[in-house]
């Protein structure tokens, strides 16, 4: 379920590294994108598009796909 | 962590498929074909998606292009904001996934029976799955006068290459004080806030070397999508410059005479200096002679893996589709090919499919540097069998520029990732 997710995440937010105005979250830590995710969740604001994906999952969604982007950027390291 | 690659996000995908799904392949079987007509972001995106599945599979792509030309920034393009260039993007990087193979060439026929398409060429694919992202084709007719001939006359520039190169010429060649019209088709077409994006960046482009010009948009329609966000954007950046008249005040768009640069309404004529007239949309007759379509045009699919309605093993996604409430955008193409690919290999592994989360954003510019982002989240109506929206936001007016530059730097840190997310 998570992986599906993470595919999402893909369409904007690309390689670790790269400068880029939408930042990159592979290589972010798991409880680092819950926490975001959450507080993305509870407020519109810095980013309505982050917002709306946020309110979309449900707990044990956000729970998965922090999971898998976490266990997917750590894996190559 | 800095070489913390694309590639994670697809060893991602190949985790989940294959655990719990024992058995596939272990008799030793032929990989099974996925044939993809269409190499553009819904093509393209099915490749990669079932390129990293994990389940053992063909994928051959069938693209009659020798690139892909991005219909997402050629805005920018016909007001020399970029070169097409910078949105063309070959599909060397899809034909180099594993499994995945590239071919030239034009699907002629689909023989859904048989599980075959055949190509201009002679030669016939078999396939245990079909995918058809074909995108949007034109449907002329409904206004006099209006073909594929007229189209060079008055180009359509909403399928990004030669006619965005047309019409760009032709602006370029206006003279100062000239009217530039934009003919708005009735819905749904590729791209909702397009057209009035369009009246924008040109009129942006007409600022700095025609200011005498102005802009017409003759809409078949009564309102449009963020009306009140490009209102207040034609006001502050182009005073004067973007008219916009709505069907109930013209009658609708009824006859061109391209040679005379006129465009007939029920209130009359109205001459163009310049016409972009963008002709009613359907997914074309490649998918309406396989009988995929419905009476709407469009394709009809299962809203959690994009399956067609109409016939069995052959999936529908992006602008063909008839999308429920998913508009036909890029991000919308993505989304469903990422959907549609996860229900293929679950499908081919013997899995169920997971019921998809969809999503569509769109960077919208009235200006070079004001841009506005739409959010919007969908998921499957199951009862319904179509996709229902569930959140919506969007940017508002009245906001501070700092905002809106911000959005418009995201849109191109958006596209660079996008592209090659797809087609990269």
């Amino acid at each position: 379920m998570g992986t599906q997710i993470a595919a999402t995440c893909a369409s904007c937010h690309g390689e670790a590294g790269v400068e880029a105005a939408i930042p990159a979250i592979i290589g972010m830590g798991e409880s680092q994108i819950i926490d975001k995710m959450r507080a993305y969740r509870a407020s519109e604001s810095p980013s309505h598009v982050m917002h709306a994906i946020a309110l979309s999952l449900n707990e044990d969604e956000l729970l998965a796909v922090a999971r898998a982007l976490a266990v997917g950027g750590s894996a190559t390291e | 962590m800095t070489r913390l690659a694309r590639r994670d996000f697809n060893r991602l995908a190949a985790a989940s498929l294959l655990c719990g799904v024992g058995g596939f392949r272990a008799r030793g079987q032929a990989r099974p074909r996925v044939v993809i007509v269409g190499g553009g972001i819904g093509g393209a995106t099915i490749a990669r998606t079932l390129a990293v599945s994990g389940v053992p599979v063909e994928v051959t792509v069938i693209e009659r292009k020798p690139a892909y030309v991005s219909c997402v920034f050629s805005n920018h393009y016909l007001a020399g904001l970029r070169s097409l260039e910078s949105l063309t993007h070959g599909f060397e990087a899809v034909g180099g996934r594993p499994g995945v193979t590239v071919r030239p060439g034009t699907v002629a026929g689909i023989d859904p029976q048989l599980r075959r398409v055949r190509l201009d060429d002679g030669a016939q694919i078999s396939y245990d799955r079909l995918v058809l992202a074909t995108g949007v084709s034109f449907r002329y007719g409904g206004v006099e006068g209006l073909d594929a001939g007229a189209s060079n006359i008055m180009p359509h520039a909403w399928q990004a290459g030669p006619q965005s190169r047309l019409l760009r010429s032709r602006l370029e060649s206006m003279d100062d004080g000239g009217v530039f019209v934009i003919v708005v088709p009735p819905p749904p077409f590729r791209c909702p806030p397009g057209p009035y994006e369009r009246a924008c960046l040109v009129a942006h482009y007409f600022k700095q070397a025609k200011p005498r010009s102005k802009i017409l948009i003759l809409d078949a329609s009564d309102s449009f999508a963020y009306q009140d966000l490009f209102e207040e954007g034609w006001a502050a950046h182009y005073p004067g410059m973007i008219e916009w008249l709505p069907a109930q005040f013209t009658g609708g768009v009824s006859a061109v005479d391209p040679d005379a640069g006129a465009i007939v309404t029920g209130a009359g004529p109205f001459e163009a200096a310049v016409a972009n007239v963008i002709p009613e949309q359907s997914a074309g007759p490649l998918a309406e002679q396989a009988g995929l379509t419905d009476e709407s045009g469009w394709c009809p699919v299962d809203p959690v893996t994009f399956a067609s309605t109409r016939h069995t093993g052959i999936h529908v996604v992006g602008d063909a589709t008839f999308g429920g409430d998913m508009p036909k955008s890029a991000f919308s193409a993505s989304s469903q090919a990422k959907a549609c690919g996860f229900a293929i290999a679950a499908d081919l592994a013997g899995a169920e499919a997971l019921r998809p989360h969809l999503f569509n954003a769109c960077y919208t510019f009235l200006g070079p540097e004001d841009a506005f982002v739409n959010a919007v989240t969908f998921e499957p109506d199951v009862e319904a069998g179509r996709i229902a929206r569930v959140h919506h936001f969007v940017n508002t007016v009245g906001e501070a520029p700092d905002v809106r530059q911000r959005t418009a730097r995201d849109a191109t840190s958006w596209y660079a990732t996008f592209m090659r997310d797809a087609l990269g």
